[in-house]
C-alpha cells in the first residue's frame, strides 16, 4: 500500500525512541493480561491483610503464632477489636489517598501533586478539628466539615496558582498548594493551642502526623460508606479519566463535558480523602508516590493504573501502619513512616528516571 | 465578685484562624493596681499554727530559684504575678504558705478555669487581676509587679524579655519531690517564713519515709507490675498515653513499691500506646488517669469493653481510677503526697491497712492549706473522684 | 450521504466573553457533505474560532448553527461527537500514553461515560492504526514520537472516532515536507471513504492540493466561499491576505506565490 511504503523512510526516528520502554512493555500485553496482573496484586493485598492480622506487639513484638488465636481469649479480642478494624481503615485510607493523588495528577496534568500538596489533606484536618471544637464530634458533621474544607483547600490552591505570575504551571500549582496547606496546618495549630483548654481535640501530633491507634469498628462504620462511594465513582470513570487529561477542545470533541466530569471525579476523590483524614489525621506521600509506581507497572492508561494505584496505596499504608504499631512499644505517628518510605521511594523513582521530558 | 479584665480572648475564632494569628492579645485598658501599704512582718492568719520558729522581720530577703539564680528583695514581694503554662501548679504550691493570700496581683487565665481551686479556698482571690492567655512582658509590666513566677522552661520565650526590662522573675520546676523540697525552702525564704517551709517539707518527708520504709523490704516478686495510663482525646478504649520515667506519675509508683511496666517506652512527654501493648505487658495493676475528666466513668467504660474484659488485671479487679479533686493526685501539684499515699495503699493494702485515705485528705487540706474541716467537707469532698476507699 | 450541508452557519456573530470586537461578524457559510473544505485566511482572521463553533464547543452570540439540516440544540454531546471530530493543533499530552491507548481515546463517543473499551473497540483501533500506517508504532510512547508521527497519531485517533466530518486545525503546519505529504495522503484516503474534511490552514498551497471547496476569511468576515476552481483566484487571495499574491500553474495544478 502506498501509505505504508512511505513510512520506511521514517526509520531514522526509531533510534531516538528508547525511552519509555517500560510503558511499551506493559502495552504489548493484551487487556486480559493487565486484568490478570491486577488480580494478582489484589490477591497479594489480601495476603498482606491476612498476615498483618498476626503482626503486632502481643504477646511478643512482631509475629503472633496463629494457634494463639484459638486458645487465647485476649488474642482473639485483640485481633477482632483492634487489629481487624485498624487494618481495614488503613487499607481504605491508602486506597483513598492514592487514588485521589492519581486523579489529581491526571486532571491537573501535574505529576507532582497529591492531596497532601494541594491543601486537601490539611483542609480536611482543619475542618475536622473545627467541627469537633464548635459543633461536637458527631461523625457525620466531622466528615462533612472535613470534606468541605478539603474541597475548599483544593479550590484555593487552584485559584492561587492561576494568579501567580511566574513559573510554569507545574511549579505554580505545587507552590500554591504548599501555601494553602501551610495556611490550614497553622489553622489546626491555632485551634489546638488557643481554643482547646479541656483537650477535646486530639494532640497536634495526631493531626499533623496522623495515627490509626484510635481506630475501632465505630470508625470503620463511619469511614467506609463515603470512602467506598468515592472509590466507586473513580473506578466507574477510570477509563474516562484518560480523556479528561486532554485539552478541553479534544475532550469536548470526544464527547466529554470536561469541566463537569473533572469536577465529579475530584469531588469523589476529595470526599474519600477527607473522610479518611478525619479519623486518621494527616498522612502524606501516599498520594504522591503510589500513582507513579502504578503507572510504571501498568502504563499511563488509567483503566488499569487507577485500580492498581488503589491496591498499591492500600498495601503501602498497611505496611507503614504495621511498622508504626509494631516497631516500638509506643506508637510511631503513621505520617512519619509514610513520609520516610515515601520520600525514599520518591528519590529512587525520580532519580532513576532517564527521560528529560515528561515523567510517567 | 468581679475581676478586672484587661483583655479578652478573641470572640471570633475564625478570624484568628484566617489570619493564622498567634494567641497574643493586646491589653485593652490597664488600670494600675492600687499600691498597698508596706508589708508588715508575717501575718499569721492560718488556722493551724504550729510550734515552728517565729518569723522575724527580715532585713533583706535572699532566695534562689530553680535555675540557680539569686534574687534579692528588701521586703516580701507584695505584688506577685503567676503566669505561663502550668501556672496553676505554681499557684497551688505558693498557697501552701498563708503569706501568699493577698499577695498575688495577677494570674494568667489559660482557659479551662485554672484558678478554680484558689478561688474556692481564698475569698481574696476574687480581687486578683486576670490576664488573658498568652500574656507577656507587655501586658505584665504595666502592672508593676514585684515578682513574676513561671516555670523554668519558659525562660527563653517568656521570662527573658521580662528580665530585660528589669522585672524580677522566679523560675520554678516543682516536678519531682526533690525539686519540691528545694523550691519550697526557697519560697519560704522569699515569703520570709522559713519555718513554715520546714513544716511543709516535714509533712511530706514524714509520709514519704513512712511509705518507703514499709515497702523497702519487698523483693521484686512482691512489687506488682503497674501501668499508669491516661486516655487520649479520641482513643476511647484502645489507645492511651503513658508518662515518661522521670515524671511524677512514675515516681509515685516507684516510691509506693510498684514496678512500672512501661519502662521501654522512651519519650519526653505523654507517649501513645495501644491496648495491644498493654496486653503484651500484662500488668498486675492498672491505674487510670482522666485529665480534668471523670476517672470512675472512664474505668467503668473500660471494664465494659470486650478487649479489656479479657485482660488479666481487669479480671482480677485491679483496674483503678486514679483519684482527683480539683486536680489529679498524679500531678506534681502539692497533692502528689495524697497520690503517693493512695498508690501505696492500692498496691499494698496489707502493708497500709492503717491508712484511712479520707482522713489523709482532711489532714492534708487542714494542715497544708489551712482549711477548716467544714471547708474540706464542703469544698474538697464534693470534688473527690476515683477509687478512694 | 445527506443532501444537507453537513455544517451550516447563518449570520454568526461571536465575541469572546461576549465583549469586545467580534471575532466573527455576520458570517454565513455551508460545508458541503463529503467535501474537503479549506478555510484560508491570515492569522487572526478567526479560523480557529470558526472551527470551535463548528465543533459545537463555542456558542455564537447571534446566528444559527445547523448540522445535517438540524439545529445544533437538537444534538446531545455524544451524538455530536459521533458526527464531528477534531484534530487539534499541537496537543500537549501530559502522560506517556502509548499510541494504542491514545488512539483508543477516539472511541469515547461510542462508549458511555462509565464504560470501558471492549474488544470491538480494540479492533477499530487496530484498523485505524493500519489505515494510518502506524502499526509499527503501536506500543510506542506518544511523547517519544516526532511531530509528524504525532500528527498522524492524532488523525488516527479521529479515525477510531469514526465521525462523519473531521475538523483539522492547521494539520500540516510545522511539518516537514515529508510528513506533510504523508498527512495529506491520509486525509485524501479519509475523504475518499466518505468523511467530510474541514481544514484550516494559512498555507494556501496545502489548501490547493487537498480541497475542493474553499472558504476565505479576513478579520472575521467572508471574502469568498465556493468550489476551489471558482474561488481560488489571485484577486480573492490578495483580498484575503491584503498582500499582492500571484498564482501560477505547474503540471496543471495551481501554485500560489506569496510576495517574495
Amino acid at each position: 500500500m502506498r501509505l505504508d511504503c512511505s513510512f520506511h523512510a521514517g526509520r531514522q526516528y526509531d533510534a531516538e525512541v528508547e525511552y519509555g520502554s517500560i510503558t511499551t512493555m506493559s502495552d504489548t500485553m493484551s487487556r486480559s493480561f493487565s486484568t490478570r496482573k491486577l488480580a494478582l496484586f489484589g490477591l497479594l493485598a489480601l495476603l498482606l491483610l491476612g498476615i498483618s492480622l498476626f503482626i503486632g506487639r502481643y504477646p511478643e513484638p512482631f509475629l503472633m503464632p496463629p494457634r494463639l488465636l484459638r486458645e487465647d481469649l485476649l488474642a482473639q479480642r485483640l485481633v477482632l477489636y483492634l487489629r481487624a478494624p485498624r487494618l481495614i481503615v488503613a487499607f481504605l485510607m491508602g486506597m483513598a489517598l492514592s487514588s485521589a493523588g492519581f486523579v489529581m495528577q491526571m486532571i491537573f496534568r501535574n505529576p507532582l501533586v497529591s492531596p497532601g500538596f494541594l491543601g486537601v489533606s490539611q483542609g480536611a484536618a482543619f475542618g475536622a478539628a473545627l467541627s469537633i471544637l464548635l459543633i461536637g464530634g458527631s461523625p457525620l458533621l466531622v466528615q462533612g466539615m472535613a470534606g468541605a474544607f478539603a474541597f475548599g483547600g483544593m479550590l484555593l490552591s487552584f485559584l492561587l496558582a492561576r494568579n501567580i505570575r511566574f513559573g510554569g504551571w507545574h511549579l505554580r500549582l505545587v507552590l500554591a498548594g504548599i501555601a494553602i496547606s501551610a495556611l490550614f496546618s497553622s489553622g489546626v495549630g491555632v485551634l489546638k493551642y488557643l481554643a482547646d483548654p479541656l483537650r477535646e481535640l486530639p494532640d497536634i501530633v495526631f493531626w499533623m502526623l496522623g495515627g490509626l491507634y484510635a481506630i475501632t469498628w465505630d470508625e470503620v462504620i463511619v469511614v467506609s460508606p463515603i470512602v467506598l462511594v468515592g472509590l466507586g465513582v473513580m473506578l466507574a470513570m477510570r477509563w474516562r479519566l484518560n480523556i479528561l487529561t486532554l485539552n478541553d477542545e479534544s475532550a469536548y470533541s470526544l464527547g466529554a463535558a470536561p469541566g463537569r466530569e473533572r469536577a465529579i471525579i475530584l469531588l469523589a476523590a476529595v470526599a474519600a480523602t477527607a473522610a479518611a483524614i478525619a479519623v486518621s489525621g494527616l498522612v502524606s506521600w501516599v498520594g504522591l508516590i503510589v500513582p507513579h509506581i502504578a503507572r510504571r507497572l501498568f502504563g499511563a492508561d488509567s483503566q488499569y493504573s487507577l485500580p492498581a494505584s488503589m491496591i498499591f496505596g492500600g498495601m503501602f499504608t498497611v505496611i507503614c501502619d504495621n511498622i508504626a504499631r509494631t516497631l516500638l512499644a509506643g506508637e510511631i505517628p503513621l505520617g512519619i513512616i509514610t513520609s520516610l518510605l515515601g520520600a525514599i521511594a520518591f528519590a529512587l523513582i525520580f532519580a532513576s528516571h532517564h527521560a528529560a521530558g515528561k515523567s510517567t | 465578685m468581679h475581676r478586672r479584665q484587661l483583655n479578652w480572648i478573641p470572640l471570633i475564632l475564625i478570624a484568628a484562624v484566617l489570619f493564622s494569628a498567634c494567641g497574643a492579645t493586646q491589653a485593652e485598658d490597664v488600670a494600675p493596681a492600687p499600691q498597698e501599704p508596706a508589708e508588715e512582718p508575717i501575718p499569721a492568719d492560718e488556722e493551724t499554727s504550729t510550734e515552728a520558729a517565729l518569723p522575724e522581720e527580715p532585713t533583706s530577703i535572699l532566695t534562689v530559684d530553680a535555675l540557680g539564680r539569686e534574687l534579692q528583695f528588701d521586703t516580701v514581694p507584695e505584688h506577685i504575678v503567676i503566669t505561663g503554662k502550668a501556672n496553676w501548679l505554681i499557684g497551688h504550691t505558693l498557697y501552701l504558705f498563708p503569706e501568699a493570700d493577698g499577695r498575688v496581683l495577677a494570674w494568667e487565665e489559660r482557659g479551662g478555669n485554672t484558678s478554680d481551686f484558689l478561688a474556692a479556698i481564698s475569698p481574696s482571690f476574687a480581687d486578683v487581676i486576670t490576664l488573658a492567655q498568652g500574656a507577656s512582658a507587655e501586658q505584665i509590666a504595666p502592672l508593676q509587679p514585684d515578682l513574676v513566677i513561671m516555670k523554668s522552661y519558659l525562660r527563653e520565650n517568656l521570662g527573658s524579655p521580662m528580665e530585660e526590662i528589669g522585672l524580677d522573675v522566679f523560675y520554678a520546676n516543682l516536678e519531682t519531690p526533690d525539686q519540691f523540697y528545694a523550691e519550697i525552702e526557697q519560697i519560704g525564704a522569699m515569703l520570709a517564713n522559713p519555718g513554715h517551709a520546714a513544716e511543709i517539707i516535714n509533712f511530706y518527708r514524714e509520709r514519704v519515709e513512712m511509705i518507703e520504709t514499709r515497702v523497702s523490704d519487698l523483693d521484686e516478686t512482691e512489687r506488682p507490675s503497674v501501668l499508669v495510663i491516661q486516655r487520649t482525646a479520641t482513643g476511647e478504649d484502645v489507645a492511651f498515653t503513658v508518662p515518661p520515667m522521670t515524671w511524677m506519675q512514675t515516681l509515685e509508683v516507684t516510691t509506693a513499691g510498684g514496678a512500672p511496666v512501661w519502662e521501654e517506652v522512651t519519650g519526653n512527654g505523654w507517649t501513645t500506646i495501644t491496648f495491644e501493648q498493654i496486653a503484651a505487658w500484662d500488668p498486675d495493676v492498672v491505674l487510670v488517669i482522666a485529665f480534668r475528666g471523670d476517672p470512675d466513668a472512664l474505668v467503668a467504660e473500660l471494664e465494659s469493653s470486650p478487649e479489656w474484659q479479657a485482660l488479666r488485671a481487669t479480671q482480677e479487679g485491679q483496674v483503678y481510677a486514679f483519684p482527683a479533686d480539683f486536680r489529679g493526685w498524679d500531678l506534681p501539684d502539692p497533692r502528689w503526697i495524697l497520690g503517693t499515699t493512695w498508690v501505696a495503699q492500692t498496691l499494698h493494702p496489707d502493708l497500709f491497712s492503717d491508712i484511712d485515705m479520707m482522713n489523709e485528705v482532711y489532714t492534708f487540706y487542714t494542715e497544708m492549706y489551712g482549711l477548716t474541716e467544714d471547708q474540706v467537707e464542703t469544698i474538697i469532698v464534693p470534688m473527690l473522684m476515683g477509687d478512694i476507699p | 450521504m445527506s443532501t444537507h450541508p453537513i455544517i451550516s452557519l447563518r449570520d454568526i456573530r461571536f465575541q469572546y466573553n461576549g465583549v469586545g470586537k467580534p471575532v466573527l461578524n455576520r458570517l454565513s457559510l455551508d460545508i458541503p457533505a463529503g467535501s474537503v473544505t479549506a478555510i484560508l485566511g491570515p492569522n487572526g482572521s478567526g479560523k480557529t474560532t470558526l472551527l470551535l463553533i463548528m465543533l459545537g464547543m463555542l456558542t455564537p452570540q447571534e446566528g444559527d448553527v445547523h448540522f445535517e439540516g438540524k439545529p445544533s440544540s437538537g444534538f446531545s454531546r455524544s451524538a455530536l461527537s459521533r458526527l464531528i471530530g477534531l484534530v487539534p493543533q499541537g496537543e500537549r499530552i501530559a502522560f506517556n500514553f502509548s499510541v494504542f491507548e491514545y488512539v483508543m481515546m477516539g472511541r469515547a463517543p461510542h462508549l458511555g461515560t462509565l464504560s470501558t473499551p471492549t474488544s470491538g473497540d480494540e479492533h477499530v483501533v487496530e484498523t485505524s492504526l493500519k489505515q494510518a500506517g502506524l502499526m509499527r508504532l503501536r506500543d510506542r510512547s506518544i511523547n517519544a514520537l516526532s511531530s509528524g508521527e504525532r500528527q498522524l497519531v492524532t488523525i488516527a485517533r479521529s479515525l477510531a472516532q469514526q465521525p462523519q466530518a473531521l475538523l483539522l486545525d492547521e494539520p500540516t503546519t510545522h511539518l516537514d515536507l515529508h510528513n506533510r505529504s504523508k498527512v495529506l495522503d491520509l486525509l485524501r484516503v479519509l475523504n475518499q471513504n466518505g468523511t467530510t474534511l474541514v481544514v484550516t490552514t494559512h498555507d494556501p498551497n496545502a489548501a490547493v492540493s487537498l480541497a475542493n471547496y474553499i472558504i476565505m476569511l479576513r478579520e472575521g468576515r467572508l471574502v469568498a466561499a465556493g468550489n476551489a476552481r471558482d474561488v481560488l483566484t489571485a484577486e480573492n487571495l490578495t483580498k484575503t491576505y491584503a498582500l499582492p499574491i500571484q498564482m501560477t500553474h505547474v503540471d496543471g495544478r495551481p501554485v500560489i506565490l506569496p510576495p517574495g
